[in-house]
């Protein structure tokens, strides 16, 4: 059960957060209610599933027929922008309701680093097109559980009693080195 | 080799312009008018930073 | 002095790590060497200066419409010529950079830069803003990782990027002491943290001086 093992190693151990450093500006700018965290997460599963699909395909398909590989930067962040644009345009015009909810982050997704680290560590590693399909979900969910975490301990920082200097950002990026550590404790699962 | 690359790449920008464009013009939903509160990141590429509506506003002046 | 002032903005009171906190994945990833720090920070001023240059260059030309398009299109170009040039020239340095040169592309500094201030202004203090947030990017870099390094291996190291066999200096201090949690992901936020934190405090103690001053 390779698929299962990559998974929960995405998820968990190798999380692309905390031990990959992929989207750090999100998961503090984002996270001080855990419902905008969660609708954060929901933004970004969607967005980096379909991405590291897309891409998987054009980059075998497409861009590997052609020998123009050395086109692989631009062509994967134009279709993530175009991506993220395409499917802001079609919540505007189908479902207002999860726009309003989850559509204020989709614009932020472009410029996040896990998208496009996503889509770049499954050419690099060597994935076939299940292992990018399971990495394009391991790889959000683990973000989403991340960020939802530290949004209900941020919630909880606000009102504890934190020295001056550590207020806001600096506690919270120590709180998420201790959650790192915590990743980090179960290296052994897989 | 290099016509198959120029194409990807004019394929490529027409179709981030374009889905860039139609995005831009589609309005949003009501109720979703004042999104100010994402004023969590610094991102500015972000659509919803406040420097944005700025400029909108001064636009429609 | 005013040109002088875009430059020295961008090194201390607008520092793009220390205070407005973009491009912090990089920063955080490959502060564990000095030498990936140092490296790093030239691939994002040489980024930044040439993308600066040609958006303020062209900023005329590019219809409003689509400047954000435009700039992604332009960086991602930058980019990729600035990755395969690290790829001949400093492999050593381009092994353990990793996938953070191509994340160089979605860095909010770079398009942040050139979304408020390259598109608006001239050439040369666009130049300039790249410099001087390029330096302190730079600077606040090796900060971190002249810390981590310290702490997490007990000495510091730096080798010349372009010939990876050639050592500039090579100290070893308490390697029996160090704290090796700092050169792992934990470390990289805490240290950043702490930082964060001491910057605050400056800044607390100066508006609680100012706070006096005025009482009196």
């Amino acid at each position: 059960m390779e698929l299962v093992s990559l998974f929960i190693g995405l998820t968990f151990v190798n999380n692309v957060v905390l031990s990959k450093f992929y989207a750090i500006c999100p998961l503090l700018g984002v996270s001080k209610k855990p419902k905008n965290a969660l609708n954060m997460g929901y933004a970004v599963t969607f967005v980096i599933f379909l991405a590291s699909i897309i891409t998987y395909l054009l980059y075998y398909h497409v861009l590997t027929p052609l020998g123009i590989t050395y086109l692989d930067l631009i062509t994967f962040i134009l279709v993530i922008a175009s991506l993220v644009q395409f499917v802001e345009m079609f919540l505007k015009k189908t479902s207002p309701e999860i726009y309003k909810s989850m559509g204020v982050y989709l614009p932020l997704i472009t410029t996040n680093c896990a998208v496009l680290g996503v889509a770049l560590d499954n050419i690099s590693a060597g994935y076939t097109l299940i292992e990018a399909m399971v990495a394009g979900l391991a790889v959000p969910i683990g973000f989403t559980l991340v960020i939802y975490v530290f949004a209900t301990i941020r919630e909880r920082l606000e009102i504890a009693n934190v020295p001056e200097s550590f207020k806001g950002t600096p506690i919270a990026l120590i709180t998420a080195g201790i959650m790192a550590c915590a990743i980090a404790g179960i290296a052994g699962l897989v | 080799m290099t016509i198959w690359a120029i194409l990807w790449l004019v394929i490529l920008i027409a179709i981030f312009i374009g889905t860039y464009l139609l995005n831009k013009h589609t309005p949003k939903p009501e109720g979703c008018e004042d999104m100010s509160e994402c004023v969590g990141c610094n991102n500015i590429a972000c659509s919803h930073h406040s420097a944005h509506h700025k400029e909108e506003v001064k636009n429609a002046d | 002095m005013k040109k002088f002032d875009v430059f020295k903005k961008g090194l201390f009171v607008e520092n793009p790590i220390f205070v407005l906190l973009l491009g912090l994945c990089s920063s955080l990833a490959i502060t564990t060497s000095l030498t990936n720090a140092i490296g790093m920070g030239m691939a994002v001023i040489c980024v930044l200066l040439m993308s600066n240059f040609i958006i303020s260059l062209l900023r005329k030309i590019i219809p409003n419409e689509i400047r954000i398009p435009v700039f992604i299109v332009i960086i991602a170009t930058l980019v990729k010529c600035v990755q395969m040039l690290m790829n001949a020239y400093t492999p050593a340095l381009y092994e353990s950079l990793g996938v953070f040169i191509p994340l160089i592309v979605v860095n909010c500094i770079i398009l942040g830069r050139a979304e408020s201030f390259a598109s608006k202004n001239g050439v040369v203090d666009s130049i300039l803003d790249a410099l001087g947030m390029g330096l302190g990017y730079t600077f606040a870099v090796l900060i971190i990782s002249f810390f981590r390094e310290l702490i997490g291996t007990g000495g510091l190291s730096l080798y010349n990027p372009f010939d990876a066999s050639q050592i500039i200096f090579q100290f070893s201090f308490f390697s029996d002491y160090a704290i090796s949690l700092f050169t792992q992901p934990a470390g990289a936020f805490i240290t950043l943290g702490t930082i964060l934190a001491f910057i605050q405090f400056l800044k607390v103690r100066k508006a609680n001086k100012a706070k006096k001053a005025e009482v009196k």
